[in-house]
């Protein structure tokens, strides 16, 4: 009896101790020593908007097709009027999917009097005779193929006739100097970010897509 | 044996709860320390007669920032950089190192232009998270400026062949216990007579508990040779000096 009951005992007192020191490791593990750090989400990254005149204020202002197949155009909101009756603008267009090319820049100019630009703050229905009037002229482009693969266009073409499209409401906002404070709602600008390379802009662009509502 | 009653008698003396800094020096002790000091024949270094480092680190940064010489180096390119950033935090016996990923952080790339350069040789011993004071307000107008997703990854596309400072913050929150100073007790042993025979005055603590955000500063010099297509800089935490 003895010989059979001092193994069993010896069993019990070593399942306790292994016990004991499983109770007392998971103890340790439940409290560490030191405090753990604990990561702080960067947020949805869009912070308030305020914009930095240092550096380009980007807007989305149109949009062509539907998704995933739009097509969006964002802006620098920046007035820029380089001469007498001249402004300038820059242009993104960013393909929601991009298919053989990944994205365009475009720098143009509009040649328009005091007058047509203030006419241009009007309701966009009335604005036939004013856009038939204003001149427009690409001064240099550059495009990005899917692959990486840069073409530029620094050629600066002759005054044109401004096309009724993405470029007539680019033009609203160009020579507005308060487009960006007062007009921004009036000319569908979505403020999108303040960032110096437009290839940022396409790429917070297409992460935030589905935070986008649609751009007239 | 004349018989003596005790009484003990406790205080708060003030009771406004006050921080107490972790590691207050005692101004009433300097005049101590300095008269050893000049017993034992020591006293602090002359001014310009210390180490060449401590004099050039004093002196302001003279290289200009150039506009147009940052504007030229960020023009586009056809280079992407990618990689993940992520701090370490160390674990302990029971708990091994965990990985904290720069989550939805502000990646900055600077173009290396003059400023930048004397800027990363002047602190780039001590690490460049301290030298940040001095850095140009132009600076980040110029840079590249991309999120990082939920595991820390990063793309910038677009970029030129040349030198570039690559510069994130990973933000975290950690739980602290310190000890508040609430005031200060005496105990007063009397004796039946009234002749006070003990006074002892000590300093009350509680613990309080606090969250504190800290920024752990990921930087690194990145160099993209001409006709790379991608530079993939792997996980990445620390300064330059991996530190």
């Amino acid at each position: 009896m003895m010989g059979a009951a001092l193994p069993s005992r010896l069993d019990r007192l070593v399942r306790v101790l292994v016990a004991g020191v499983i109770a007392a490791v998971l103890a340790g593990a439940a409290q560490p020593a030191r405090a753990q750090a604990k990561l702080v989400d960067g947020g949805n990254a869009l912070p308030r908007f305020t914009c930095n005149l240092k550096m380009p204020c980007w807007y989305l202002f149109y949009q062509r097709g539907a998704a995933p197949k739009r097509v969006l155009y964002a802006i620098d909101g920046r007035h820029a009027k380089v001469s007498k009756d001249v402004y300038q603008a820059t242009v993104i267009v960013i393909p929601e999917t991009p298919d053989a090319m990944d994205y365009w820049v475009f720098t143009v100019q509009f040649q328009a009097t005091a007058e047509q630009a203030q006419a241009a703050q009007g309701p966009i229905a009335t604005l036939e005779k004013t856009f038939a009037a204003v001149k427009l002229r690409q001064m240099k482009a550059y495009r990005v193929q899917t692959g990486g693969t840069l073409e530029s266009d620094t050629k600066e073409y002759p005054w044109t006739a401004l096309p009724k499209d993405w470029q007539a409401l680019a033009f609203r906002i160009a020579v507005d100097p308060e487009a960006m404070e007062e007009r921004a709602e009036q000319y569908d600008m979505i403020s999108l970010a303040n960032l110096y390379r437009p290839v940022d802009v396409v790429d917070l662009t297409r992460r935030v897509l589905p935070l986008v509502k649609e751009v007239r | 044996m004349a018989s003596v009653a005790v009484w003990r008698r406790q205080r708060v003396l003030n009771s406004k709860a006050a921080l107490t800094p972790p590691e207050e020096l005692n101004m009433n002790r300097l005049p101590v320390f300095a008269a050893l000091l000049v017993a034992l024949g020591l006293s602090a270094p002359a001014w310009g007669q210390g180490p060449a480092r401590n004099i050039e680190e004093k002196q302001p940064l003279r290289t200009r920032f150039d506009v147009a010489e940052a504007a030229q180096l960020m023009e586009v390119g056809e280079t992407a950089l990618t990689g993940q950033a992520f701090m370490l935090e160390k674990g302990s016996l029971l708990r091994a190192d965990t990985k904290l990923y720069a989550k939805n952080e502000v990646v900055y790339l600077l173009p290396m232009n003059n400023f930048l350069k004397a800027w990363v040789e002047k602190y780039r011993g001590n690490g460049l998270a301290n030298g940040r004071f001095e850095l140009h307000p132009e600076v980040g107008n110029y840079a590249a400026r991309v999120i990082t997703d939920d595991e820390g990854r990063f793309r910038f596309r677009g970029l030129k062949s040349g030198e570039y400072l690559l510069w994130t913050v990973l933000r975290y929150e950690k739980d602290h216990e310190y000890l508040v100073n609430t005031g200060s007790s005496q105990t007063v042993t009397w004796s039946s007579y009234g002749i006070v025979t003990a006074a002892v005055r000590e300093p009350v603590f509680r613990t309080a508990k606090a969250t504190h955000t800290y920024g752990h500063n990921i930087i690194r010099l990145v160099t993209i040779a001409a006709g790379q297509a991608v530079v993939d800089l792997g996980g990445i935490h620390g300064d330059e000096r991996g530190q």
